[in-house]
């Protein structure tokens, strides 16, 4: 890629960066290298595909079906168990405050429900999430609209129960 | 609050409140370009030198054979049929490693496909080399074996394969499960494990 291109590439990445962190949060929310690794996967593909890049959509729905498609035929490196590092840094961070801490854990038992997914209800969930309407999501997932708004009931149902039974557990 | 609107709302929270990400520089994205090259090449070395280590190992074996028994007619037929039977097998399987490690997006003025046609290819990429693969082992596996059993016992066993049948069936029978040990592990990390994962996602896609 020349300079010129590459300028506008960054560019147009750093203004829509968050989109990969948040692809790779929701696939590895567990392990910071898996996470890395993947992270190091979808700017790789975005650099190599971004010249076949046409403007036919919008630059943010290209971003998530490049770094979806890498995070669901990612091979994982291995089997073995991560460590469990989210919740000591999200506690890490947090300041002092009960409220505050609540909130950081029900973020948590949220991307744990959404960890328990398979991954293409991950991506319906989070494309749902980050406000994409069922035409965008079945553009990027390749499902049919009516697929995914019934994909979409059927995973907010199980969110739901998951989110709940876990809130449950916590205030036992 | 709905429970529905929980969940959105926890998330919208979290967001909210989560740190902007650290841009990209010109120069982290040049070590993160260099650094998946490095390992691109590194998985695919890898994998052509898993393939065509058997190839290697019997190329070896015959030129040494070659060089070392010139001017004995039926070794230096045996040594050239033998290399002349794995040079085309040799050509099909690299033409086969390039279509599969050449990306889809290399593809001039291809467009990034969505979800559905991505698993679907990657898997029908995969298992179709898989299946070539398969196919290549099973000739190729036992064919070789037979040709370093039946060079090694004539030149290194007296009385050859003719006075020692057993013997040299027991050598081909060891040395082909032992390349199917191998194979099969190497098969299952590489085939077996992400065409698994592949199909599961792909089901997971057409269930709904």
């Amino acid at each position: 890629m020349r300079a010129e291109p590459e300028t506008s590439f960054l560019a147009n990445l750093n203004q829509n960066i968050r989109i990969v962190h948040q692809v790779c949060h929701t696939y590895f929310p567990r392990d910071a290298l898996e996470r890395e690794d993947l992270f190091q996967d979808i700017m790789y593909q975005l650099w190599k595909s971004y010249p076949q890049f046409k403007w036919e959509s919008k630059f943010s729905t290209w971003m998530y079906k490049v770094a979806l498609n890498m995070a669901i035929t990612h091979i994982r490196r291995s089997t073995r168990t991560p460590r469990n590092e989210e919740l000591t840094e999200s506690v890490a961070r947090a300041p002092d405050i009960d409220e505050h801490m609540s909130r950081e854990e029900e973020l948590y038992l949220l991307h744990e429900a959404i960890a328990a997914l398979t991954d293409i209800d991950k991506a319906i969930i989070l494309l749902h999430l980050e406000d994409h309407n069922y035409d965008e999501i079945a553009c990027i997932t390749g499902l049919t609209r009516t697929n995914v708004s019934v994909r979409l009931v059927r995973i907010k149902r199980t969110l739901k129960t998951t989110f709940k039974e876990s809130n449950n557990a916590k205030e036992e | 609050m709905t429970p529905r609107d929980e969940i959105e709302n926890v998330w919208k929270k979290g967001k909210a409140r989560g740190a902007d990400p650290v841009p990209v520089t010109g120069k982290d994205l040049q070590a993160i370009i260099s650094s998946r090259v490095k390992k691109e090449i590194k998985i695919v070395s890898q994998f052509v030198w898993a393939a065509i280590v058997y190839q290697i190992i019997l190329y070896s074996f015959l030129t040494h054979t070659l060089i070392c028994h010139w001017g004995d007619m039926q070794i230096m037929l045996l040594c050239v049929a033998g290399g002349a039977f794995y040079v085309p097998l040799t050509v099909a399987l690299m033409r086969r490693i390039r279509t599969l490690y050449r990306r889809p997006s290399e593809a001039p003025g291809s467009p990034v496909p969505d979800v559905f046609r991505k698993v679907e290819g990657e898997y029908a990429r995969v298992a179709d080399f898989f299946r070539f693969k398969k196919r290549m082992d099973w000739i190729g596996v036992p064919v070789s074996c037979a040709i370093i059993v039946l060079v090694t016992f004539t030149l290194f066993v007296e009385g050859g394969i003719e006075r020692n049948p057993l013997k040299s069936l027991l050598a081909f029978a060891v040395w082909v499960g032992l390349s199917l040990i191998a194979i099969h592990a190497e098969n299952k990390k590489r085939f077996i494990s992400p065409l698994r994962h592949l199909e599961l996602v792909l089901n997971d896609l057409k269930r709904s």
